[in-house]
């Protein structure tokens, strides 16, 4: 069980490289400045520009498959995804509105840290509404609801911006990307992030006792009540902080575990440090192709994961309701 | 004084009248005690309250004299074994390490299983006959062989007592006897075993003591004699019952359905 490991941690290694080795194309008759006889240039451009952007891609990318990973063995269920529990959501509308009022322009640091404030305020929402009754259903719900409520106040914004302009820039970045982050940016996502996943990892032996159902998992000693605090705690810190940096950037903690889990022998435990690792590769290899494959425009993350993930969810979808959950 | 002492157990849902009403039961290692009542009279409700998986409103369950609700949960999940009703596994692993859930409460975190782990594994799985289901993903087997693995299960966290709903439910006649047959022989070695069943025959052949639950109340317990007498079985099941004492021991067979009384 170690070589998944080593596969998904040295394709990471290489990926994260091959970011920091890549630049923009496109933008035809820009003049390309030639680096090799320019060194300080270079530096400048490798610290301040590829790094923090492969730094983001390791960063948001475990983020989303750790949490995809944690939700789908809580709530065993193969499509529950970050975006469920209104973490996502919330997340954007809380950045939304620091763009719409114009804080991000005052200070740079508010755009992360009213993203942050915005899942924590949404999944303290979920809480709320689901405390009391022990059901998944209810949970889901929850989520439900507040994502329904933060699209509706994130399409408001929308609705009610100065400028066109204004708007634009609110979409392009609800759309997701990794591009133009600083080590800023990287430095105030860190530690919200690191403390995400330090309680999602935890959880890897009450997700195990749990592929057995709620009951089997009481009578083997695990609080359930607290496994899921602890899990809505942690999606909601490392997930908040992600998309708060990044932009929505649906999918991944789909895809990631779906694919990982017979790699692992369909152990829900292992399925979490294995789908971290998955799902920084994937972010890394998904915007090294917004790079290669984009000319003029710059095609968004969110975009390109977007358009490989929900067909993938629709094909998940068809073959549940054929074959029964995997 | 008893293994496990059950007083006055009472568990209301939702305000209603109590699912299971004061009810006390004591059980000594080495007795498998039969949980007979029809659909509804509270067996599972009071399999969870002496599981402590769901805690009782009122009374309760002490283990060795030491209350369940004093023990860490940790301690409580190596001392009971609870195998739920339709036991299910929802993902699709490996049968062996389905069983190996049964360690868990032996290990920390980031702790894996230990040679000595897997040698209970071997033997609960030798003992339910799943050797062979060995790494053939659980939702592979039949309903039936599924159910071995997961009583496996059960058995792999070496409890002192074990609560099995309906273990016998989706076994075919054979598997159903050898079910039965190692409950008794796992009580035999010491546990204290109960056994949610359905089938009279099956309960008044290998169960030690027969306890008898309707509307949430225990009405009878004792042996096979005492509680399934005709009288008791048509006010509690609504059933007519013949039943024949033969060499291989009582027979008891449900052989007409009566109206409400």
């Amino acid at each position: 069980m170690v070589w998944p490991f080593l596969v998904l941690g040295g394709l990471t290694v290489v990926l994260f490289a091959l970011s920091l080795a890549t630049g923009p194309r496109g933008a035809p008759g820009a003049a390309v400045p030639d680096l090799r006889h320019d060194p300080e240039l270079l530096r400048l451009i490798l610290v301040q520009i590829r790094l923090p952007r492969a730094l983001l891609g390791v960063m948001v990318g475990a983020t989303l498959g750790l949490s995809g990973a944690v939700l789908q063995g809580f709530l065993r269920n193969p499509l529950a995804e970050p975006g469920l529990l209104g973490a996502s959501s919330s997340a954007a509308l809380g950045a939304v509105i620091a763009l719409y009022f114009g804080l991000s322009a005052l200070f740079p640091a508010a755009l992360p840290l009213a993203g942050i404030a915005g899942s924590a305020l949404g999944l303290m929402l979920v809480i709320l509404l689901a405390r009391g009754s022990g059901s998944i259903l209810t949970l889901i719900l929850a989520g439900v609801a507040v994502n329904a409520l933060a699209g509706a106040l994130t399409a408001l914004a929308l609705n009610l911006a100065p400028s066109p302009y204004a708007a634009m820039e609110i979409v392009f970045w609800l759309l997701g990307s990794l591009a133009d982050r600083s080590l800023e940016d990287v430095g105030i996502a860190t530690p919200f992030m690191l403390a995400g996943w330090f309680l999602l990892l935890r959880l890897g032996r009450g997700l195990d006792a749990l592929s057995l159902g709620e009951e089997t998992a009481r009578s083997l000693g695990f609080d359930i009540p607290r496994l899921r605090l602890e899990m809505v705690l942690g999606v909601g810190l490392s997930v908040g902080a992600a998309v708060a940096v990044a932009g929505s950037i649906g999918f991944v903690g789909l895809v990631v575990p779906h694919l990982l889990r017979p790699l692992v022998g369909h152990r829900p435990g292992l399925l979490l440090p294995a789908s971290a690792l998955g799902g920084a590769a994937l972010t890394l290899a998904a915007d090294l192709a917004v790079r290669w494959f984009s000319a003029g425009q710059e095609l968004k993350l969110g975009v390109v994961t977007a358009l490989v993930g929900a067909p993938f969810f629709l094909y998940l979808l068809v073959r549940m309701r054929r074959v029964g959950p995997a | 004084m008893s293994l496990i002492q059950a007083s006055g157990l009472t568990v209301s849902l939702g305000g209603g009248p109590p699912v299971l009403d004061r009810v006390s039961l004591s059980l000594d290692p080495g007795e498998l005690l039969g949980l007979l009542g029809p659909n509804g009279a509270g067996k599972s409700t009071l399999l969870r309250a002496l599981a402590h998986v769901y805690p009782p409103d009122a009374g309760q369950v002490s283990l060795d004299g030491l209350p369940l609700r004093w023990m860490g949960p940790g301690e409580r999940a190596r001392r009971i074994g609870y195998l739920p009703q339709a036991a299910e596994c929802h993902w699709s692993l490996p049968s062996e390490q389905v069983v190996a859930l049964g360690r868990l409460p032996y290990r920390q975190a980031w702790e894996g299983l230990g040679p000595g782990d897997w040698e209970v594994v071997e033997r609960a799985m030798g003992e339910t006959d799943t050797l062979d289901f060995i790494g053939r993903p659980v939702d592979a087997l039949s309903v039936g062989e599924r159910a071995r693995v997961l009583l496996a299960r059960a058995i792999a966290g070496e409890p002192q007592l074990l609560l099995t709903d309906e273990p016998v439910a989706g076994l075919d006649p054979a598997h159903q006897l050898e079910v039965m047959g190692l409950l008794r022989r796992l009580a035999g070695g010491g546990m204290a075993v109960v056994a949610v069943l359905h089938d009279l025959g099956l309960a008044a052949r290998y169960c030690s003591r027969l306890a008898l639950l309707h509307r949430g109340r225990l009405v009878a317990q004792g042996s096979s004699e005492e509680v399934l007498s005709a009288e008791r079985l048509s006010t509690c099941f609504r059933v007519r019952v013949r039943r024949i004492d033969s060499p291989d021991g009582p027979i008891v067979v449900p052989v007409e359905a009566l109206g409400r009384p």
